[in-house]
């Protein structure tokens, strides 16, 4: 556990500029701009809080696990550290979202005392992101590259984001409210499928 | 400063904040010669001056006119995976501007050279690290350069190609310069008829005999 | 060289899917819409929406593809001998070539698309700047951009600034905007940040002005200069070492920058509080503040406007005005909408000294002598942010004041009969004044034009319209926006359409409705895109003196009815109060009587109004029968001073019946 929290540091010292710009994004920008969103407690401007947040968070969430494996998937280390790192990459992947968190929880906290009688909402966006997380760390596995599971996930981002994805295969729902359609019971049960798959895969092959 | 082939007059390079290179200054006739040095002494920023992937700070590199091509092997080389070897030589003797008329020819005898011939159509992602060195070793051969720079050229190869790549260059000797960067003792004592010492970026001693 | 590099991206099974998806998926959706019967401008639109996506999947794959020779080690042995970047020149290269035939092939389609579906091939001639600014040169952004990223020493390190890059100019950044003014200007932060961004079409959301061109204004053409040089300048100084070079296009770049930040009349419909809702911010709309009121006397008018129109990056006027006042006076007011900032304001009339002040939407001149006539210089510029007008598009209407206008104006109004909807005032009118404007561009007024981008007259008005608009040598129709015509609409139908549309409206609104339409015969019809309303309601159409100001199908009878009823500001209340005029106001007076009637009853029901009312009501109905009861229910909402409330009203109906 040591060692992982020395990791940790030297990651967010390298890697610093990089993890600062989403959250001085998020508490500069968005923050206000949901702010602002808020003023009307109405179902249509809870949608387009929810919507925006939802779309952010993701966003985050996928950069933030690219960062956590963007030196250890690399083609430096990726061969010198496979076995150290073959027994701690479950851990590491949860550690880079309880971090993930741990930057956007004045965000939540915040969501949670302004919504009203919303923030129930918060709940599944929060499921998205481990979801997205679960998806990510999958990809990149199965890619051997930190970049190349960026890349796959941000253009299933998009596809879901510009629904070209069908309704059940999309992590990200907008237009409506979080809490309406979880827990959507055809979407959990190919997302866990789809994860379980993936897991398998990696239980085989890696 | 007879046959003088390349002059070196006070190159200097800063990398960062530390003065990689304080002024190096070698004359260098058609002979193969040692780059010797602890880590860190400059052999390979030196190489990759005089291979022209890096601009030198300070001073000049003198090379007399139609001194020809030059052939580079740089300490981490790689190849594209999805190109075959004869491809990825192929790629490069484009680059040196070969003559389409004797392209073929050249890549089948640089392969020859380094052990490879027969294995021209392979894919490089099936050759071995020692196979990756050895196509790295003909690319730089290609076009019959007349200055030959290799850094730690047989790292990864067996005895017996080493023994190969030795005589290679034994029968450079006179022909071209060759500047070769090495921790091998064996390789400076075999191959080399001087040795340049580098230490903290300067030149400090150069061998004229054989290292022993 | 360029062969080795094809056959390394043939080989390589990312890149080859990659590019046949790229090539397939937009290529077959545009096909698609083009079948499903789009017509040229909307497909551009269309895809000018969606380029974002196109934009970020080329930056990936020029990324791996640019990026290869230093991701497999063999960059270092590639730049021997001094050629620096030389496999990412020939990735470029190919790239941007790749680029071209994609780029190409879409523009056949669109071709192909406007020759099957559009009226005229007005779009052919006029699209390929819109698509050069649109499509092409941001996708060779984004690729020269990679090309830059992946060519400096350290491409994964550089990859963050891209992805930063990318974001900035996606659809995502654009989303965020403030609707409300917030207390610390965060938002005027993003704005400056995301400006240089703004490289794509923007306002993806919203449906395309068909009178305005596609975004592509002078200070978007600047920013798209500024970022070509500006990525020429940083490989010129960084990776091709040619100084002359760098230096030329670094200055450039600057300059380019500079004049993109120039102020200018940009149409983006984003829901920001200065974007499409500074009205609301501006006259911080109330309850009855702004319902129509009964101008003043006039104290003068202005007889004569004598003014240069430039229009460049926005507004700029200058010009004589010629003030006569029914008595000698030393002030003056006179309304001009405050986003057209007055440079410079003094009488040419001998002797006579003027001060001007400007606040609001009023200048105040006051003259150091008492005059009756007045002759004063005026020199503005500016912009509005719905009403655009440079170099590219034109939409000023002649009752929003644009121009100076004699007194104080309302420029805005409220309907609370509408309930509390609001919109511009659409009933602005000076007194008939001998107007002359020159412009820099030819411009469609209801001016006489007299060649030479002069346009004079004697009218109550000045309307400039401009952009993807055609003048018209018909009678009553002054122009037609050509993009909005399609395969089996051309400029015949739409022409018979809308004479009809108008001719059948006033007769129906004088027989069926007995209202008198002697205001609205004879006028010439000038038509403005959709957006000329956008601001809520009831600005699609405007009658003036010699002519109506309308949105192509919006002459009916329900909005000269409506135009009619809301000019009529006095009563507003009164109608707010009768559950009978706001069934003929929310009604479509267009469809049959019985179907208003039927429309009307269920109304009553839902409404839960008293059984008296829904008694005099059918009473109402069964008597006179439903064309009658309509008609008299228009007379009503058009003069409701006349009954007291809807009882007395039914009973009038009831008893004119019975006689």
């Amino acid at each position: 556990m040591t060692d992982m929290v020395k990791l940790w540091k030297l990651h967010i010292k390298k890697q610093m500029h990089q993890y600062l710009f989403p959250i001085t994004f998020l508490y500069l920008f968005l923050l206000p701009y949901h702010m602002q969103l808020l003023t009307d407690m109405d179902e249509a401007g809870m949608v387009q809080v929810f919507d925006s947040a939802q779309k952010y968070l993701l966003l985050f969430e996928i950069w933030f696990q690219y960062l956590g494996f963007r030196m250890v998937l690399s083609p430096e280390l990726k061969e010198a550290s496979y076995s150290c790192v073959k027994k701690i990459k479950g851990r590491w992947m949860l550690g880079n979202l309880c971090f993930s968190f741990l930057c956007f929880l004045p965000y939540a906290l915040w969501m949670f005392f302004h919504c009203g009688t919303y923030y129930g909402n918060l709940l599944p966006v929060l499921v998205q992101c481990i979801i997205a997380a679960s998806m990510m760390y999958t990809v990149m596995y199965f890619l051997q590259s930190a970049t190349g599971g960026m890349a796959v996930m941000v253009f299933y981002f998009f596809c879901c984001a510009s629904r070209v994805v069908p309704e059940p295969f999309r992590i990200l729902r907008l237009g409506i409210l979080p809490l309406s359609c979880f827990p959507h019971w055809c979407m959990m049960l190919v997302i866990s499928i789809f994860v379980s798959f993936f897991v398998s895969l990696r239980i085989l092959f890696m | 400063m007879e046959n003088v082939m390349i002059e070196i007059n006070r190159i200097k390079k800063k990398l960062g904040k530390k003065e990689v290179l304080k002024g190096i200054s070698l004359q260098l006739k058609p002979s193969v010669y040692g780059l010797a040095g602890a880590n860190g002494a400059g052999k390979t920023t030196l190489l990759r001056i005089l291979a022209g992937v890096m601009n030198a700070d300070g001073g000049e590199i003198v090379m007399p006119e139609g001194s020809g091509q030059t052939g580079y092997l740089p300490q981490k080389f790689g190849c594209f995976p999805e190109l075959t070897v004869y491809e990825q030589l192929e790629y490069f003797a484009c680059l040196k501007k070969i003559p389409a008329s004797c392209m073929e020819s050249e890549i089948l005898r640089a392969l020859e050279c380094v052990n490879l011939g027969g294995k021209e159509k392979m894919k490089c992602r099936k050759l071995s690290g020692g196979m990756v060195r050895r196509a790295g070793i003909a690319q730089a051969l290609l076009g019959n350069p007349a200055l030959l720079l290799l850094d730690e050229p047989t790292v990864g190869l067996d005895m017996e190609e080493r023994k190969n790549f030795n005589r290679v260059v034994r029968e450079m000797e006179g022909e071209r310069t060759v500047l070769l960067s090495t921790h091998l003792a064996e390789d400076l004592k075999n191959l080399c008829q001087s040795v340049i010492i580098l230490e903290s970026g300067e030149v400090r001693e150069v061998v004229p005999e054989t290292y022993d | 060289m360029i062969s080795k590099t094809v056959k390394y991206y043939i080989r390589s099974k990312i890149c080859t899917v990659s590019s046949v998806l790229f090539f397939l998926i937009p290529c077959g959706f545009a096909v698609f819409f083009w079948k499903l019967g789009m017509t040229g401008f909307t497909l551009l639109h269309t895809l000018s929406r969606y380029n974002f996506y196109c934009c970020a999947f080329l930056a990936a794959l020029s990324f791996y593809f640019i990026s290869s020779a230093d991701r497999n080690h063999v960059k270092e042995a590639f730049e021997c001998g001094g050629k620096k970047a030389v496999y990412e020149n020939h990735a470029l290269l190919f790239m941007l070539v790749q680029v071209l035939f994609w780029n190409s092939a879409m523009c056949i389609i669109l071709i192909l698309c406007s020759m099957e579906n559009d009226a005229s091939s007005y779009f052919i001639s006029w699209f390929f700047a819109g698509y050069l600014c649109n499509m092409f040169i941001p996708q060779v952004i984004c690729v020269f951009l990679t090309y830059l990223v992946s060519a400096s020493g350290n491409p994964g390190r550089m990859l963050t600034p891209e992805i930063l890059f990318i974001f900035l100019i996606s659809p995502f950044a654009e989303e965020i905007v403030w609707e409300q003014k917030p207390q610390f200007p965060i938002d005027y932060l993003w704005k400056k940040i995301r400006w240089p961004f703004q490289i794509l079409y923007q306002n993806g959301v919203w449906s395309p002005d068909v009178q305005n061109d596609l975004q592509m204004e002078r200070v978007r053409i600047y920013l798209l200069v500024f970022w070509l040089l500006f990525l020429l300048f940083l490989a010129a100084s960084c990776i091709w070492n040619v100084k002359p070079v760098s230096a030329a296009a670094g200055i450039f770049a600057a300059v380019f920058l500079v004049l993109s930040c120039q102020p200018a009349s940009v149409y983006r419909l984003n829901s920001s509080w200065d974007g499409i809702n500074k009205d609301i911010t501006d006259y911080e709309v109330h309850v009855n503040d702004h319902t129509l009121k009964k101008p003043d006397a006039d104290i003068f008018s202005i007889t004569s406007y004598q003014l240069g129109m430039a229009l460049k990056n926005e507004l700029a006027v200058e010009g004589n005005l010629e003030l006569e006042a029914s008595r000698k006076c030393r002030d003056f007011c006179m309304t001009l909408y405050h986003g057209y900032a007055v440079k410079e304001l003094y009488a040419n009339t001998k002797g006579v000294t003027v001060q001007f002040k400007q606040q609001n939407d009023f200048i105040f001149i006051h003259a150091d002598t008492a005059v009756a006539k007045l002759s004063i210089h005026i020199q503005y510029e500016g912009h509005h942010n719905k009403y655009y007008a440079n170099s590219c598009a034109v939409m000023l209407p002649g009752w929003f004041p644009w121009y100076p206008m004699a007194g104080k104006r309302q420029v805005v109004l409220e309907y609370p009969e509408y309930g509390k909807m609001w919109g511009y005032s659409p009933y602005n009118r000076i007194k008939k004044a001998n107007i002359s404007i020159r412009t820099n561009q030819a411009v469609i007024t209801n001016l006489s034009d007299k060649g030479g981008n002069l346009y004079e007259g004697t009218e109550d008005s000045i309307t400039v319209l401009g952009g993807n608009i055609k003048k018209l040598k018909d009678e009553v129709a002054a122009d037609v926006l050509p993009l909005q015509l399609y395969a089996g609409y051309g400029e015949e139908e739409f022409l018979a359409k809308q004479k009809e549309d108008y001719f059948q409206s006033l007769e129906k609104l004088k027989n069926a409705y007995g209202v008198d339409v002697s205001e609205l015969e004879h006028k010439r019809l000038v038509f403005a895109s959709k957006d000329l309303g956008r601001n809520v309601t009831n600005n699609h159409l405007a009658v003036f003196d010699s002519y109506i100001l309308a949105v192509p199908d919006y002459i009916s009878v329900d909005d000269f009815l409506h135009y009619l009823i809301l000019q009529d500001g006095k009563n507003q209340k009164r109608r707010e109060q009768s559950p009978l005029i706001q069934m003929v106001m929310f009604s479509n007076i267009d469809d049959s009587a019985g179907d208003i009637v039927r429309q009307w009853t269920e109304e009553i029901r839902l409404q839960n109004e008293k059984p008296e009312y829904m008694e005099l009501f059918m009473e109402a109905a069964k008597t006179c029968g439903s064309e009658r009861l309509v008609k008299e229910a228009v007379q009503y909402a058009l003069y409701p001073q006349k009954w007291e409330c809807d009882r007395e009203f039914f009973e009038m109906v009831l008893n004119k019946t019975e006689k």
